[in-house]
C-alpha cells in the first residue's frame, strides 16, 4: 500500500495505491458524505459523461484494510497533471466543470468543501473531478470553497485574459494561487474594472482587509439571515458565466505565428508520419512522452496505437490550440501539457513530495523529440553529450530527429549565436553520441535532405 | 458538519463570497451586519462588561 502525498488535506478521507489500483479510505463522516452522494443523479450522470471520476464502494477486506469506516475504489487516471501545466482552455473547461458539478450537486442538497484547481485532472482533452471527499451536505451560508476558486482558478484565468501574462508559472511558484491582495496590487487603476476584477478582486480583498472575526462565525450568520443554497447557485452560476466569457489575450496571433514559421515540406511531413507509424504500431504501448509536440500532429498519429499519448510543448499559446483541437475532435488518449524540457515540472507541496515531477508520474514506453534538439543544442546551449545523456535517462526507445545547421530553421537559431560557437553539432558527431547509447535500429533522412530521423533503443 | 470541515474560512472571503451572489447577497450581508450592530446594543442593555482579571460567576447573571 502506497499513500497519496497529496491526501493529507481532508482527515474524512485518505488515497492510497495499492499496485495500479486507486483508494481512498474513509472515516464515519466520510462514509455518510459518500453515501449520500453515490445515491444521487448528477454522481451517476457525471462519471457516465466522464467529469466525475468513476467510484464504487470497494470491499475492506479486497484491499487488507480494516482502518476506514469504508474504502472506495477510483478509476486510475492515465497521467496526473497540474495546473501549472495547463493551458489557459484547459484551466478554463476545468474550472467551469468544477462549477457545474457544485451547481449539480446544490441541486440535490449537497456541495464541495473547496474549490481548488488541484482536485481536477484531465482524461485526454476532458477535465474530470477526482476529489469525491469533496461532497458534503449543504450548509446555509456561502460557499466555503469560493476563496480558493477564485485563488486557483479565477486569479490565473484573470491574468491572461485581461493582462495577456501567462499563470503557469505563477501557480507553479504558489501552488495555493494568487492571493486577493496580491492581485489587488497587479489590477490597480482602471484594470481594476476589468471584467470580474472589481467584486472577485477588490472587494474581495478589502473585505479581507477589514473584516475580522471567525469565517465559520460569519458563515452562520450570513446562512441565519437568509443566505440559502439558491444564493450560492447563482455566485455559481455567475462564475460560470464570468469564466465562460473570458479569452486567452495570445491565443490567436500565437497559433498563426507558429503555422507560418513551420518549414516542413509535404514530402518531410509525409515520411515522418510514416516512420512514426511504423514504429507506433509495431508496438504494444501504454504510454508515449511527445516532447516538442507543437500542433500535436504525432501525438494523434502515436494515440491511434498507442493506449496514452501526452504531448508537451513549452509555448502555452501552442499547447492552447493543440488542446482546444484535441477537445473539438473528441480525441480522448491525447493529453496536451504546458512543460519546459529545459525547465521540467519539479516536485512541489509539503516535504516536496505533493506534486510529483513530471519524469516521476509514470514510465514511457516510447519518447518522440521531433525537431526539438537543435532548439535545446543551438537555443538553450546544451552540449549534445548532455542531451543524449538526458534522453537516456529516460531509458526508453526513442524516435529523435536531427536536425542539421544547413536546415532553414537550424540556420535561423544559429544567426542569433556568435559564428562558429557550435563546431560540433554535427550529423556525424550526434549519430556517434547516439549509437554508444543506444542500438540504432532505423535510420531515415527526410527528403529535404536536412534532417534525419532515427529509431533507437536503449543499450 | 462545518466544525469538522477542513478548510479554514477567511471571514473576508465569506463575505466577498456573499456579495459574489448579486444584489440579493449584498442584502443579506447588510441584514447581517443590522442584526449584528442591534445585537451589540441591546447585549449593553441587559449585560454590562465584566472587568478583566476577574473569575466570573456563571450563575450570577441570574441574580440582576
Amino acid at each position: 500500500m502506497l499513500r497519496e502525498e497529496a491526501s493529507y488535506r481532508d482527515p474524512s478521507g485518505t488515497v492510497f495505491y495499492v499496485g495500479d489500483r486507486v483508494y481512498r479510505g474513509l472515516d464515519a463522516t466520510g462514509l455518510a458524505n459518500w453515501t449520500a452522494l453515490s445515491t444521487t443523479k448528477f454522481f451517476d450522470a457525471g462519471v457516465k459523461y466522464g467529469s466525475l471520476v468513476a467510484t464504487s464502494q470497494a470491499p475492506p477486506e479486497s484491499v487488507g484494510i480494516s482502518d476506514y469506516a469504508a474504502v472506495l475504489e477510483h478509476e486510475r487516471i492515465p497521467f496526473i497533471s497540474y495546473p501549472y501545466e495547463w493551458s489557459f482552455e484547459m484551466l478554463r473547461d476545468a474550472a467551469a466543470t468544477h462549477l457545474d458539478l457544485l451547481r449539480a450537486s446544490l441541486d440535490e442538497n449537497l456541495t464541495m468543501k473547496d474549490g481548488y484547481s488541484f482536485n481536477m485532472q484531465f482524461r485526454g482533452a476532458q477535465p474530470i473531478f477526482i476529489d469525491i471527499g469533496s461532497f458534503e451536505p449543504v450548509a446555509a451560508g456561502p460557499w466555503i470553497g469560493y476563496r480558493q476558486f477564485c485563488q486557483s482558478f479565477l486569479y490565473p484565468l484573470l491574468l491572461e485574459a485581461h493582462l495577456g501574462v501567462p499563470f503557469q508559472r505563477f501557480l507553479i511558484g504558489h501552488l495555493e494561487g494568487l492571493e486577493p491582495t496580491e492581485m489587488r496590487r497587479i489590477f490597480t487603476g482602471r484594470k481594476r474594472f476589468r471584467k470580474g476584477v472589481f467584486k472577485h478582486v477588490f472587494l474581495h480583498s478589502v473585505a479581507e482587509s477589514n473584516v475580522t472575526g471567525g469565517g465559520r462565525d460569519i458563515q452562520r450568520d450570513l446562512g441565519k439571515q437568509g443566505f440559502s443554497k439558491e444564493l450560492t447557485k447563482a455566485t455559481a452560476k455567475k462564475l460560470s458565466q464570468l469564466i465562460g466569457s473570458l479569452r486567452s489575450r495570445r491565443a490567436d496571433s500565437g497559433w498563426k505565428a507558429y503555422r507560418e514559421t513551420c518549414s516542413y515540406s509535404d514530402a518531410d511531413r509525409e515520411a515522418k508520419e510514416q516512420l512514426v507509424t511504423s514504429v507506433v504500431e509495431s508496438r504494444d504501448l501504454n504510454l508515449v512522452w511527445d516532447l516538442g509536440a507543437n500542433d500535436g500532429a504525432y501525438a494523434r498519429i502515436a494515440a491511434q496505437h498507442a493506449k496514452y499519448v501526452v504531448a508537451c510543448d513549452s509555448d502555452d499559446v501552442t499547447v492552447d490550440a493543440m488542446y482546444r483541437s484535441l477537445r473539438d475532435d473528441g480525441v480522448s488518449n491525447v493529453l496536451p501539457l504546458v512543460m519546459n524540457v529545459m525547465d521540467p515540472s519539479p516536485a512541489r507541496g509539503w516535504r516536496g513530495l505533493e506534486r510529483r515531477a513530471f519524469s516521476d508520474r509514470g514510465r514511457a514506453d516510447l519518447v518522440m523529440a521531433l525537431a526539438l534538439i537543435h532548439h535545446l543544442a543551438i537555443a538553450s546551449n546544451v552540449p549534445l553529450p548532455e542531451v543524449v545523456a538526458w534522453m537516456r535517462q529516460f531509458d526508453a526507445p526513442l524516435i529523435v530527429e536531427f536536425v542539421e545547421s544547413h536546415d532553414p530553421m537550424a540556420a535561423r537559431l544559429l544567426a542569433n549565436k556568435p559564428e562558429g560557437q557550435f563546431p560540433d553539432y554535427r550529423i556525424d558527431v550526434f549519430e556517434k553520441l547516439l549509437s554508444e547509447a543506444y542500438s540504432i535500429t532505423q535510420s531515415v533522412r527526410l527528403p529535404s535532405g536536412s534532417r534525419t530521423l532515427y529509431v533507437v533503443e536503449p543499450r | 458538519m462545518n466544525e469538522l470541515a477542513y478548510l479554514d474560512a477567511n471571514s473576508g472571503s465569506m463575505i466577498a463570497g456573499a456579495l459574489a451572489a448579486g444584489f440579493a447577497g449584498i442584502a443579506v450581508v447588510f441584514k447581517m451586519w443590522g442584526q449584528r450592530v442591534m445585537g451589540i446594543f441591546s447585549r449593553k442593555q441587559v449585560e454590562p462588561p465584566e472587568p478583566d482579571g476577574i473569575a466570573t460567576d456563571p450563575n450570577a447573571a441570574s441574580d440582576l
